[in-house]
């Protein structure tokens, strides 16, 4: 039925179409596609006939597809037209041109040329031209190109994405409700999630954003630009927006909830419940740019007459909660800090032993105060995984993390200001 | 974590009124091209001119609506909606017509570095390849935003001009007389000037730089009111500080008969206000604003470009992952750069006759995007209303019909 294995199918537009005995028709205007796993199938061509109307011929009623012509199963005057209906979707209209996620690469592409393979008796749409092989073929120079190029034994390769590695939005231009599931995004690491989201148009992003797992969506929405991170909190409703902070730790509440609008903070935070937002309020209240702002409060204490047991038992207790478990600190009556161990010492200790014989009493320490620079520097000359926070007391306030300073060290793609310009 | 943000916002408010896209724009419009443009019109046709200023000014304000409004709606750029809208082939189109149009722009923009640094007597052959490293290097460092708002800071000094224009007291009753009569030449000097004076005013790049930036803020349709009189604001600066070069220049050199050869001359329209100064405060003004667009230009069409074909962009990327964004800016630099070296070039007529160019192309770019502003589907009840269409069809279709006489009046020489 199907005359090619493999066609392109720009190669398709515009194309005659004829019925069995080679009466005229009409011209091929759009792909009819329907989306099935893992190919979608072309179900049916849209053609515009010679007096300029449009109807959709079920791929069931073709003969054959060609690049040089279509043909019908049965003659004009019998072939079943369809009415052309809005909410198809369209090749042309709807996947040309418009930018789809490849997953594999993490990354945002625009869609150059469609791929189709005859597999059985269907029409499937394998994969997406991507490369500037499509570009030219669109402009109709590609043999040119080809040919000039040659001369120099120059190839262009073709760069083909399989559909099954690619995930397509759902544009604002569809009139109908075609739902394109964001499965495969969802799948990927929060911090490719966060790239693709920042790559995006508005309303995609919050689309993507809207259709990830709440602890997604929390691991996600750190990695973003604080302006995105607010755009994204205040289009979604307030319910999902808890669910999602309920999933990060205060630090990083702390951080978005410093962009957004005061209402909206301040409502979000009441939510939270009193124990999170007197801890938020508190982080706040340190400027951005030192290591209070840094800081976490949730990290792991035991008193002075604690033994080895006592401690593995509270860290089981509380270890769900902390945002990091490597260090145990140990506080006085007053929370001041009298050392550390880390969680190896404590692993390879006998039960029975005091924990006042495996810390360490010489330990770094930041102040508040001190700049964000000074606590990378800190982190990174010691090797540590975290650094103490401590007031002029020596009063314990909270701990930074090394995923807390390592963007001042390097900072991650997703973060870094994309561009303002054309 | 961050301080409460509220009151810094409450503080910052007025900060961004001022400095939105629309007016940042609107600022890095008078570039060198536009105030060469302008200083030669002042002085060689006087006031006669304004009429068609403020025709301009009008368009102006409706074309940079119409593109926010874009923006807004559909949250995409201009050469993404070119894209998804018009297929390959009209893109390759809109994307040479932008690209030929940009090259003359950032000509002109190296051109008006050098004749600002002329000014301090230092000649070009020193301080355009310095600047051009030096570009080049912002850019590719990703540090320009760093510099971008002290060089609109600087081009704030374009308002000096309206003070100077008030103290060369002027004939007001001729300039509001000419403001509102019009008066046309069928010569192609004037023609040529009349398409520059549009064209420097309403540029094809700073539709797509002003819509990506709409776009980039993020700004959804309800609260478009702002971002509105943003725009709207930012071409009324744009125009009266344009107006008052023109009536500051016609006040002082047309009546003294001077003719713009150099930056030096178009300099003495300031010197009503701040005397012999004048060619400092002049050439620090148009370095400014010379050495921002001759920054934004590359950059912004190696993104236009870039996206419009779907190729790997964005300053963060290695050469290797996106080398057709790297050789797009450089190259705009190295031709800016390149053009204004050769000797014997003149850097006033380079930068009027760039505009000229931007002028012709514009019809082409406003054409697609009353395309785009009509487009039911995109906009929904955004798109334009007549008042929008007739404008900006009108202005279109004048420039088309300005560009045929030129064409025309250069065959026959009449």
């Amino acid at each position: 039925m199907v005359l090619f294995s493999e066609m392109y199918a720009s190669k398709l537009k515009r194309v005659a179409v004829v019925d069995r005995i080679q009466e005229p028709v009409g011209k091929v205007k759009d792909l009819v596609i329907t989306i099935t796993e893992p190919y979608p199938v072309v179900s049916g061509l849209l053609i515009t006939t010679n007096a300029g109307k449009e109807y959709i011929i079920l791929m069931a009623e073709i003969d054959m597809i060609g690049q040089q012509f279509v043909a019908t199963r049965t003659t004009k005057d019998r072939i079943p037209f369809t009415n052309h209906r809005n909410h198809e979707l369209y090749a042309f209209r709807d996947i040309f041109d418009k930018q789809i996620v490849d997953i594999n690469g993490a990354r945002v592409i625009r869609v150059n040329d469609l791929k189709l393979a005859k597999v059985e008796q269907s029409v499937n749409l394998i994969a997406v031209d991507v490369g500037a092989r499509g570009l030219l073929r669109r402009i109709g120079i590609e043999g040119l190109v080809d040919w000039l190029l040659g001369l120099f034994k120059i190839t262009i390769p073709e760069r083909l994405i399989g559909w099954d590695h690619v995930e397509q939005f759902q544009t604002g231009s569809h009139l109908g409700p075609i739902t394109i599931p964001h499965n495969r995004i969802t799948e990927l690491h929060p911090a490719d999630v966060a790239n693709i989201i920042s790559q995006v148009h508005s309303e995609e992003k919050t689309a993507i954003f809207k259709s990830l797992s709440d602890k997604t969506a929390a691991e996600a929405l750190h990695e973003l630009e604080p302006k995105i991170q607010a755009m994204l909190l205040l289009t979604i409703d307030t319910k999902k927006a808890l669910r999602i902070i309920e999933k990060m730790p205060v630090d990083e509440i702390a951080d978005v909830l410093g962009d957004l609008p005061q209402e909206k903070a301040n409502e979000l935070l009441r939510l939270l419940g009193p124990r999170k937002m007197q801890k938020v309020k508190e982080l706040l209240s340190h400027p951005e740019e030192t290591a209070g702002g840094l800081m976490t409060t949730e990290f792991i204490s035991v008193p002075l007459h604690f033994s080895v047991e006592d401690t593995i038992l509270k860290l089981r207790e509380v270890a769900p909660d902390a945002e990091t478990i490597y260090y145990v600190y140990v506080l006085d009556n007053d929370e001041k800090l009298i050392g550390v161990f880390s969680l190896r010492e404590l692993i390879i200790a006998q039960p029975q032993v005091k924990i006042s014989q495996i810390m360490t009493t010489n330990l770094k320490t930041v102040d508040s105060d001190d700049n964000q620079k000074e606590v990378a520097d800190i982190i990174s000359k010691y090797n540590l995984f975290s650094v103490p926070v401590v007031d002029k007391n020596n009063k314990m306030l909270g701990i930074v993390t090394v995923d807390d300073v390592v963007d001042f060290i390097l900072p991650p793609i997703s973060r870094r200001k994309r561009h303002i310009l054309g | 974590m961050k301080a409460p943000r509220a009151p810094f916002y409450k503080r910052m408010w007025f900060f961004l009124l001022i400095l939105g896209p629309g007016m940042v724009s609107a600022m890095a419009g008078n570039d060198a091209g536009g105030t060469a443009t302008y200083s030669v019109i002042g002085a060689n046709y006087g006031f006669k001119m304004l009429w068609l200023l403020v025709i301009v000014g009008i368009g102006l304000a409706t074309i940079q609506e119409m593109c926010a409004r874009m923006g807004v709606v559909t949250g995409k750029g201009l050469s993404d909606l070119i894209r998804e809208e018009f297929g390959v082939r009209w893109t390759l189109f809109a994307m040479i017509i932008l690209l030929v149009a940009n090259i003359a722009v950032t000509i002109a923009e190296f051109a008006g570095i050098a004749a600002s640094l002329e000014i301090f007597g230092i000649t070009r052959y020193l301080t355009i390849p310095i600047t051009a490293v030096f570009i080049w290097w912002l850019i590719t460092k990703g540090t320009y935003r760093f510099v971008e708002r002290f060089f609109i800071a600087v081009c704030f000094i374009y308002f000096s001009y309206i003070i100077s224009g008030l103290m060369a007291k002027p004939d007001w009753a001729l300039v509001l007389q000419n403001t509102v009569v019009p008066h046309f030449e069928f010569k192609a000097n004037f023609i040529m000037i009349a398409i520059a004076m549009i064209g420097t005013t309403i540029t094809p790049w700073m539709q797509f730089y002003l819509q990506s930036s709409i776009v980039e803020r993020g700004y959804k349709t309800r609260q478009y009111g702002m971002e509105r009189w943003d725009v709207i604001l930012g071409a009324v600066v744009a125009v009266v500080i344009a107006y008052f070069i023109i009536v500051a220049c016609g006040a002082t050199l047309h009546t003294a008969g001077i003719q713009v050869h150099s930056a030096k001359d178009a300099a003495l329209a300031l010197s009503p206000l701040v005397g012999s100064s004048a060619a400092m405060l002049f050439a620090l003004g148009l370095f400014g604003s010379s050495f921002l667009g001759a920054t934004i230009l590359p950059l912004s069409s190696a993104y236009a470009i870039c996206e419009a074909f779907g190729l790997e962009n964005g300053i963060s990327k290695k050469l290797s992952e996106a080398p057709v964004f790297f050789f797009l800016f450089t190259a705009l630099i190295l031709i800016g750069a390149g053009v204004v070296l050769i000797p014997s070039v003149s850097l006033i007529n380079v930068m009027v006759i760039s505009q000229t160019a931007n002028g012709i192309l514009l019809p082409f770019i406003l054409i697609f995007m009353l395309l785009l502003g009509n487009n039911k589907k995109l906009m929904g009840e955004h798109k334009n209303s007549a008042f929008y269409n007739i404008v900006i069809w009108g202005i279109a279709l004048f420039l088309i019909l300005l560009t045929i006489i030129l064409l025309f009046s250069s065959l026959v020489h009449f």
